[in-house]
């Protein structure tokens, strides 16, 4: 008896604790609601919103549609590039991706292959989902690069697998000779410049001796433990010199 | 071979892998950005102006033609070369129509007549309001370079034929007159085509093909025109008067839609997609219409009239022609067609389609208006014409 009377707390403790458990609740309750109005505001510096003393930054702009749009759901802060005020913060936007149908019919006007050829369309048509959607070049993800990379492979090795085709952009290489015989420093800058002229827009002068002297060094990379007596070594780097401006931001941009 | 290549570069090798895909790869991507933001000069701007309205790069000659107008100060010269591009048909205006011809509004789907009817209207540059009230029906010629199965209203298998063989839609689609192809008499252009049938007719009560037709040529869903100031004579017996037990509900939410958009949806009356093919019952209302009677004393359609309630209080901004009421699915798409909202429209997606972004600063938005202003001017509705006119303003510096 003595026991059970020990056990059980008085009546005024009991409506102490419930009041107080009551009030904590509520007071968890009323800062989550209050952190949330506080961060529900596009930010035009793109800075965390994970403080709840942060002051709401200005909006600035719209979130994509023509019409007003200033609020986000909750816990989403527009990135700065997404609330542009000057021309200037335009520009830095001012690009798309290709979408998965205009880089299959790019890489064919580039190399000349046949948008009919099987090996390629065969490809296309398994990876076709993995491909950009549309042209949108924020929603475009490593595995769409992936992707593309393999497209250009099949695309190259259609190339240069085929006189017709590669006689066409390196007319005055010898595919059938080997690295030791045509990779002459001469010949090296004609199937870079070629590729470049082929499947890369039109540089300014600086990006396209940078562009260049990233290319030469990968061809001599490339070559390091091949094979240098037979003419498949020729081919396969030239695949690759091919690959790499063929699958180039340079090629799939818009 | 080329699985070996494939698994070396791609797969397999890490140190090669990571020379084509990593340093080099991404230094290169990163200058092509940077580069992209710097200063254009004429050869660039002409083969960027190419890429984008044909989605792929020009030849040598093609490029060098584009550069010369561009430096003589005529762009939209040398726009109007890239859109003679079969790419420009085959490709970009393809994937722009094939987005309004479904419901997930994606490219990801077959060609199909409605498609087919935007590129032909677009080449042979028929005046584009039309697009919703024509009699126009785009089908293969008969001179394609493969065979190609014979048009029939009950499937796409022509036109999925047409684009699996990669037929030249430029040069192989001919006009014919959707009226007498299908046996529908209130034609109205991509609206009673059979992929739009297929994707806004079929099942439901038809409210969404208004709801689709505001979206794709109106640039508004329906939350955008929202009035429940409007007079809700219209609204049908389908619409609860008091959702939840509570007719606040539909006083200041469900109205503000339905009675604009019931108003309009006797257009569709005698529409609806059964059987593979879009059914028209000229004087017979179809079922589905007036199913479901959830308030006896709503609205019952009994023929295919039509009213814009839209027309007067806010929505009156969207500029709308003369005549706001009237019969049938044609003269309905001529309303929404000849709008202002319709060029404006319809000059925002040239810009969003070919500068890639919608545009964003006043400037630009000031500019779609201009665009929408040539667009309109003379009732020419020259889609081809915009599209060039768009491209010069996103030519770069």
């Amino acid at each position: 008896m003595n026991t059970e009377e020990k056990t059980v707390l008085p009546n005024s403790i009991r409506i102490a604790l419930a009041i107080g458990t009551l009030v904590s609740v509520l007071v968890a309750f009323n800062q989550c609601t209050v952190d949330k109005k506080t961060t529900n505001t596009k930010s035009s510096t793109g800075s965390s919103s994970s403080s709840s003393t942060a002051a709401p930054a200005p909006v600035t702009g719209d979130s994509g549609d023509t019409e007003n749009d200033t609020e986000l759901p909750d816990g989403l802060v527009m990135p700065p590039i997404n609330a542009p005020v000057t021309e200037n913060e335009l520009s830095e936007m001012d690009v798309g991706i290709k979408n998965f149908e205009q880089i299959y019919l790019s890489m064919a006007a580039a190399t000349g292959v046949s948008v009919t050829e099987a090996a390629t369309l065969n490809l296309y048509r398994e990876i076709i989902v993995q491909l950009p959607a549309d042209n949108n070049v924020k929603s475009f993800l490593p595995s769409n690069q992936v992707a593309i990379t393999k497209l250009s492979a099949e695309f190259c090795e259609k190339l240069v697998e085929t006189q017709a085709l590669r006689a066409v952009i390196w007319p005055s290489i010898n595919f059938g000779q080997t690295p030791t015989q045509v990779f002459n420093a001469a010949n090296k800058k004609i199937i870079i410049d070629a590729a470049m002229a082929r499947f890369l827009p039109p540089l300014d002068s600086q990006t396209q001796v940078f562009t260049y002297n990233e290319l030469i060094r990968l061809f001599d990379e490339l070559l390091i433990g091949e094979d240098f007596n037979t003419s498949v070594t020729t081919r396969k780097i030239v695949k690759g010199m091919c690959i790499s401006t063929l699958a180039s931001a340079y090629s799939t941009l818009l | 071979m080329v699985i070996y290549f494939l698994s070396e570069y791609i797969f397999g090798g890490f140190i090669k892998l990571q020379k084509i895909l990593g340093k080099e790869l991404l230094a290169i991507s990163l200058a092509s950005l940077i580069s992209t933001s710097v200063l254009a000069d004429a050869r660039t701007q002409a083969y960027r102006l190419h890429n984008r309205l044909a989605g792929v790069p020009p030849t040598s000659a093609v490029l060098s033609q584009m550069e010369t107008l561009i430096k003589s100060g005529n762009a939209k010269q040398a726009a109007l070369v890239a859109i003679e591009n079969p790419n420009f048909y085959g490709l970009t205006l393809k994937n722009w129509a094939k987005k309004k011809s479904n419901v997930d509004g994606t490219s990801r789907v077959p060609l199909n007549d409605y498609t087919a009817t935007i590129i032909g209207m677009v080449r042979d540059d028929i005046p584009f309001d039309q697009v919703l009230y024509g009699d126009h029906l785009y089908i293969a010629g008969p001179n394609t370079p493969v065979a190609i199965p014979a048009y029939n209203k009950k499937d796409n298998n022509q036109y999925l034929e047409l684009e699996n063989r990669f037929v030249n839609l430029k040069d192989n689609l001919i006009r014919v007159s959707q009226s007498a192809t299908t046996g529908i008499p209130d034609t109205a252009g991509v609206i009673t085509t059979r992929a739009a049938g297929a994707a806004f007719f079929s099942a439901g009560t038809n409210r969404r093909m208004t709801r689709y037709v505001f979206m794709n040529y109106l640039c508004r869903d329906f939350e955008a025109v929202h009035d429940i100031n409007v007079a809700d004579f219209h609204v049908r017996r389908d619409v609860e008067r008091n959702p939840g037990g509570d007719s606040r509900t539909y006083r200041n939410q469900c109205v503000g839609c339905h009675a604009g958009q019931d108003g309009l949806g006797g257009a569709w009356a005698y529409f609806d997609f059964v059987d593979n093919e879009v059914k028209y019952t000229p004087g017979t209302v179809v079922t589905k219409i007036n199913k479901n009677n959830l308030y006896k004393d709503g609205f019952v359609t009994t023929n295919d009239e039509w009213v814009n309630t839209w027309a007067s209080g806010q929505n009156s901004i969207l500029g709308w022609p003369a005549k706001v009421e009237g019969k049938g699915a044609k003269e309905l798409g001529m309303m929404l067609s000849r709008s202002r909202a319709f060029a404006e429209c319809m000059s925002a997606q040239a810009f969003e389609l070919i500068c890639i972004r919608k545009p964003k600063i006043s400037s630009e938005k000031a500019q779609v208006k201009i665009l929408a202003d040539s667009f309109q001017a003379g009732e020419k509705f020259s889609l081809k014409n915009l599209f060039a006119e768009t491209s010069t303003y996103c030519l770069g510096e």
